[in-house]
């Protein structure tokens, strides 16, 4: 029978930020809400709240997808990455956020949790993307400060640096 | 238009939403029987369903179709192409079976972003019934067919029908399928986007042009392989226009791109 | 200043301040607060552009579960003093009283435990409306036969204006405001050799801040009240709650974490009032959040309609120019006089000219209300007149670079008679733009297009009309630096820059200097975040506050050494005396005792009053923006593809350069939408494309081939170390850089924004004949 949930209550196992989590919700509850208002994970950015502007974006089993616009029973079993499961444990920032950090690719900041997780996932499958490459990915989400330029070099830089691996 | 009146009286966001059964069927008849007990919403990759959402959508009960194996993949046999409804447009364009029609890939890999083409299913693209999603287009051009079904009834529908189905009997969208006959080809201009888009197919020695723009469904027209291009598109129906663009210019420019796009199929074939 | 050392800090590539923050996600912003007992409001919004309120049913939507308060205009009187808010005018009710005048007017108010339980107790409120005519735009609203919006006409003033300037409240049905400006004798059109005619339209964008409208209110026993909003003018915002409420300002505390994007739209008055009238009703802290959706139904740039006459000599010399600008206002007044005194003042741009004249008036129209936006009047303004001088200088024959360096006021010249001394070299920077997209270079292009060049400059009056702002710096007696000020972080770097400048006066490491969380009850006044004024007029402030705390510093150990101060310097929280090297740490212990000390600097600047000058104080700066755009036509299509666009800004001294950097292309990239495609999009009195799918931003993918920014130093800012204000000028002169540049390609002028393929193309074929 194909049931999960008769009276909407549910529960939900996934891995959050690397990290096994079991959480009792409902069948309505979207995962920014989860996140942020259940977990108090806040670095998940609202805006638009329907898919298009990404400053919800979240990395689920690697790949960037809206938290407003997914339900929290959609991630059961996978693997969620959120941005403050993107530093090191140690606080070590990851090339990608030390990138954005370095070049100034932001201003007011709201997008720039989705932006770094946009380009980890970008990344992840293209160690070395050209300039077209990032454009089309960045253009997933919007950034209505920067003018994008600054964080296409953002991602070039962190690019470079995650091939060159670890300055020892 | 885009918004409903009522939803913009209040800001309606997903928190509105009460707890509901969820049901996660894995093959259609029991997305179907699921349907039938809870009078409930289908949900599949979700990119559209939240707009709806805001605009007053109010499901019973979700019907997470994401698990039907069946409603997946393509293939191919003596009555076409045939492709799954819940496949992501990702998937479609990397469907080898999608070479039957050139061109037609090509077209698809265009819309929308990287995010959302990983996410985002053909069933929903259509069966959101927006005028700015560009599946009919594409597919209206291409003459392909829904095959909607229900508990009792499987009705096979040319695609630009879904505008106006009602879905009472048949809910569903399982798959579509593009007739192969007479070779199809597929131009898709879409650079005019968001004023409005244009798609034309050839088949044999025929014709058929789509128009659509951001805020009306597409229209179509047949027409033999050396129609002039200013006379298909002459007929535009003279309501055809809307607050961002006037009939004359869709007229103007688009006869421009259809005799265009007439010769990068000639090229083609 | 004695500053000839080397600059540690100030124009060095160091991480901004917020940077780490923001790149964790760790920054907090107003739409994260929750407080505990927290109430959420929503508000039912009118489904009529203009519409009588016959009577309205709350009944049932009180007694739904978790409702805490229901709420209307004319209910809410007993819990205001003053139901009306407004900056110049007091015309815009907190709920609507017996009138509604857009789709989306705020009729009722819920706050509820939940938002869920506010929106189902909404729905069943009962609004009898009766319909009156709709004033889609200006036309319609100046038509003899409109309807008076407000019969009864609401309060408001009109600030003092200095030589040429004035203004009139309500001079006609449906204007709220007219500004007029006017300098030189009329009769000189009569010398001109020719004098042209044109008339320009301008659309209208939504801001689209990524943070929504959000603030979270809480009335207090004893009429004590914090509001946590996201907000530009935290101190303008708190005057008006006070006024709404007749409070006492020292019983208001405004706070303003970090504000994600605002572009002009979170001044004055937008969530804070409602919730404040739930917090008081029900005793509890209020949220009210607004969708994105709401917010397009909240605020918004002002379409306009632009005449401009202009009289010139054959050789190309400006001679005279007459403006007369309409400003769509949207259904309330909001800033529009504000926007107005600009659109006005600046239309003449960087030209000189022996007589200008210019008249604006804001009509309202039952639309979205228009307020500040990004460019500020200085957008339209700039549309219309760069795009003028273009044409002139065609119709006349001549290269429209060349007829600009003709007229261009000059360095040090002053802009009107009483205006301070343009700043930038005007000249300097329009040779780099048309170097950077090959303005000399042959327009080759594909078949079936034409290439073109254009260039334009954006002009503006910068660092705000009599604008004060005020400073502190204290540091503790181990060093640590605490500087309060009230410019809001809205994303422009103002921390990060104004704590370099504390930085480098007082020899500090910037990790040292703390940024102090703004509260109107601490932090020292300031008018609002706005007019790209952080660095020259804040700026000013917080370099006074860190020079006061140095010279008390050094002063302090000059005494305890018993030698000169200027003998001394201030590092790293050491006195630095030849070769000696004295820890202040234990100086001040020494000195004031083991619990040590806090040194305390206030630093206040404000440009001086001067009646010589038309808007009262001369200006602070000129922000100017230059654009060069290399582009082709399809000239069977209308279709436009950029090759290039360079833009440049003059920082005068970059405290920061990435930042000046990230202000240049992020508003270089709302020119370009506004140029091309975004706008919002009406069918009559009705918003159609008003949420974020159906209302096209730039993407990334929107980016030219080509993508520059020049940042120029010129060096002749009034600001610290020679800085100027960034931010809005590379925005204005994209839009008719373009339109220029594609005259130049196909001989077509374009005058409406956005430059729409079918407006081309009909253009071309009107041409054509
Ligand atoms: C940022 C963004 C950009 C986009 N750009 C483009 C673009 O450029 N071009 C374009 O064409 N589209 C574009 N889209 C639209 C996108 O392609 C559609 O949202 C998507 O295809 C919908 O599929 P889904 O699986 O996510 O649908 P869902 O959101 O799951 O469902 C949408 C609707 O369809 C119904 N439904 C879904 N599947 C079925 C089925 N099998 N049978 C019956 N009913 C069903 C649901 O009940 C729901 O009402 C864009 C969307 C976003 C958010
Ligand atoms: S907030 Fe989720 S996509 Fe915009
Ligand atoms: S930094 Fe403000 S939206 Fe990207």
């Amino acid at each position: 029978m194909s049931l999960i949930s008769k009276d909407g209550a549910l529960r939900v196992a996934f891995t959050l930020n690397g990290r096994e989590t079991t959480v009792e919700t409902v069948t309505s509850r979207v995962l920014s809400d989860l996140l942020r208002d259940d977990m108090n994970l806040k670095g998940t950015r609202v805006s638009c709240g329907r898919t298009v502007c990404g400053a919800c974006s979240v990395l689920v089993d690697g790949f960037p997808r809206a938290a407003c616009s997914t339900f929290a029973f959609e991630v059961e079993g996978r693997d969620v990455q959120t941005i403050e499961g993107v530093e090191a444990p140690d606080g070590t920032l990851d090339p990608v956020q030390a990138a954005f950090a370095a070049k100034s690719a932001f201003q007011c900041g709201f997008c720039t949790s989705g932006m770094i997780l946009l380009a980890k996932s970008l990344l992840a499958t293209h160690p070395d993307p050209d300039r077209a490459t990032i454009i089309a990915w960045i253009s997933s989400n919007i950034c209505r400060c920067t003018g994008y330029e600054l964080i296409v070099e953002a991602v070039q830089d962190a690019a470079r640096a995650m091939r060159e691996g670890p300055k020892s | 238009m885009f918004h409903s009146p009522s939803a913009r009286q209040v800001a309606r966001t997903p928190a509105d939403l009460a707890p509901m059964p969820l049901y996660r069927p894995e093959t259609i008849s029991e997305a179907l029987a699921a349907l039938h007990e809870s009078g409930g919403t289908i949900y599949a990759g979700g990119t559209d369903f939240f707009a709806g959402v805001r605009q007053g959508l109010s499901p019973k009960a979700l019907i997470w179709v994401a698990a039907i194996a069946e409603m997946k993949g393509c293939t191919i046999d003596s009555n076409g192409l045939h492709m799954g409804a819940l496949n992501t447009h990702d998937e479609s364009v990397a469907a080898p079976e999608l070479d039957a029609v050139p061109g037609l890939a090509e077209a698809w890999s265009k819309i929308a972003t990287v995010r959302i083409r990983h996410q985002a299913t053909l069933g929903g693209n259509l069966m959101a019934r927006r005028e700015r999603y560009e599946l009919s287009i594409l597919l209206t051009a291409l003459g392909a067919t829904a095959r909607m079904v229900g508990p009792e009834l499987q009705v096979d529908m040319p695609v630009q029908d879904l505008w106006q189905a009602d879905l009472e009997k048949t809910p569903l969208l399982a798959s579509i399928t593009i007739p192969l006959d007479n070779a199809p080809m597929l131009a898709y201009e879409r650079s005019m986007r968001p004023t409005f888009t244009q798609a034309l197919c050839r088949r044999g020695q025929a014709l058929r042009c789509v128009m659509a723009t951001e805020w009306l469904q597409p229209w179509f027209k047949d027409a033999p392989l050396d129609a002039d291009a200013g006379q298909m598109m002459s007929g535009l129906p003279a309501d055809f226009h809307d607050p961002a663009v006037s009939r004359a210019h869709l007229v103007r420019a688009g006869s421009v791109f259809l005799k265009r796009q007439i010769a990068r199929l000639e090229d083609l074939a | 200043m004695s500053d000839q050392k080397p600059l540690r800090i100030v124009g060095q590539p160091v991480e901004r301040a917020d940077a780490h923050a923001k790149v964790t996600g760790r920054a907090r912003y107003t739409v994260d607060l929750a407080k505990p007992g927290m109430l959420h409001a929503k508000v039912l919004r009118s489904p009529h552009a203009h519409a009588r309120v016959v009577s309205v049913d709350i009944a049932a939507a009180a007694a739904m579960p978790g409702v805490r308060a229901v709420t209307t205009g004319p209910q809410l009187a007993e819990w205001v003093a003053m139901p009306v808010y407004g900056y110049f005018i007091k015309d815009q009710p907190i709920l609507a009283m017996d009138r509604v005048r857009y789709e989306g007017d705020m009729v009722a108010a819920v706050a509820a435990d939940t938002e869920a339980q506010a929106n189902a107790a909404l729905a069943l409120i009962r609004v009898e409306y009766a319909a009156l005519p709709d004033l889609p735009d200006i036309d319609a609203a100046l038509d003899t036969d409109a309807p008076d919006l407000f019969p009864e006409t609401p309060r408001g003033v009109v600030p003092p204006y200095g030589q040429g300037a004035s203004a009139q409240l309500w001079p006609r049905k449906n204007v709220c405001y007219a500004f007029r400006y006017a300098s030189g004798n009329a009769s000189v059109f009569e010398r001109c050799d020719h004098v042209f005619d044109d008339e320009f339209r301008f659309s209208r964008m939504n801001h689209l801040h990524l943070e929504p409208f959000v603030c979270v209110a809480e009335w207090r026993e004893g009429d004590e009240i914090e509001v946590v909003t996201s907000c530009q003018n935290p101190f303008p915002l708190r005057k008006e709650i006070a006024r709404i409420f007749r409070l006492a300002e020292s019983r208001i505390s405004v706070k303003v974490p970090f504000v994600g994007g605002g572009f002009g739209a979170k001044n004055n008055c937008k969530t804070e009032p409602i919730a404040l009238v739930l917090s008081k009703m029900t005793g509890r802290p209020v949220r009210f959040c607004m969708t994105m959706e709401e917010g397009f139904l909240t605020n918004t740039q002002h379409a306009a309609v632009l005449k401009l006459k202009t009289g010139v000599m054959a050789d190309g010399t400006l001679v005279a120019r007459q403006s007369h600008i309409l400003l769509d206002s949207g259904a309330y007044s909001d800033a529009s006089p504000l926007v107005a005194e600009k659109a006005g003042y600046r239309v003449s741009g960087p030209y000189r000219y022996q007589h200008v004249e210019s008249l604006c008036e804001c009509v309202l129209t039952t639309t979205t209300p228009a307020g500040p936006y990004r460019g500020f009047g200085g957008t339209q303004a700039t549309w219309a007149s760069e795009s003028q001088i273009d044409m002139i200088a065609r119709r006349l024959g001549l290269d429209p670079m060349e007829m600009r360096l003709k007229n261009l006021v000059a360095l040090h010249e002053p802009w009107m008679p009483g205006e301070s001394g343009v700043d930038s070299d005007m000249a300097e920077g329009l040779a780099l733009v048309a170097e950077e997209i090959g303005y000399d270079r042959p327009r080759d292009a594909a078949p079936g297009w034409s290439r073109g060049r254009g260039l334009a400059i954006g002009f503006k009056d910068g660092g705000g009309v009599n604008k004060p702002a005020q400073a502190r710096v204290k540091v503790s007696t181990g060093g640590d630096i605490h500087l309060m000020c009230g410019t809001v972080e809205i994303g422009q770097g103002a921390r990060t820059a104004l704590a370099q400048v504390v930085a480098e006066i007082l020899g500090a490491p910037l990790a040292r200097v703390e940024y102090l969380p703004l509260d109107t009850r601490y932090t020292p006044f300031d008018q609002g975040t706005n007019a790209s004024s952080a660095i020259t007029v804040m700026g000013q402030a917080v370099q006074r506050a860190a020079v006061s705390v140095r010279n008390q510093v050094l002063q302090m150990a000059a005494e305890h050494l018993g030698t000169d101060a200027a003998a001394l310097e201030l590092e790293d929280w050491t006195i630095r005396h030849g070769n000696e090297a004295h820890p202040l740490a234990p100086m001040i212990m020494h000195i004031y005792g083991g619990t040590g000390f806090e040194f305390t600097g206030d630093g206040f600047h404000k440009q001086a009053n001067d009646h010589q000058a038309p808007l009262e104080t001369k200006s602070v700066f000129w922000e100017i923006g230059w654009a060069g755009v290399d582009l082709s036509v399809d000239r069977e299509t209308g279709q436009v593809k950029i090759h290039a666009l360079a833009v440049s800004g003059d920082a005068g001294r970059a405290i920061h350069r990435l930042v000046c950097r990230g202000q240049d292309e992020g508003a270089a990239l709302m020119g370009l939408g506004q140029a091309l495609f975004e706008q919002m999009v009406y069918d009559g009195s009705r918003l159609i494309n008003g949420e974020a799918l159906m209302y096209r931003v730039p993407l990334a993918e929107d980016l030219p081939d080509r993508f520059t920014s020049i940042l120029q130093e010129q060096g002749h800012g009034p600001g610290p170390f020679g800085a100027k204000g960034m931010g809005e000028g590379t925005m204005l002169p994209v839009p008719p850089a373009i339109a220029n540049a594609i005259e130049d390609a196909v001989g077509v002028r374009i005058r409406d924004l956005p430059l729409t393929p079918e407006r081309i193309l009909s253009a071309i074929v009107a041409a054509q004949g």
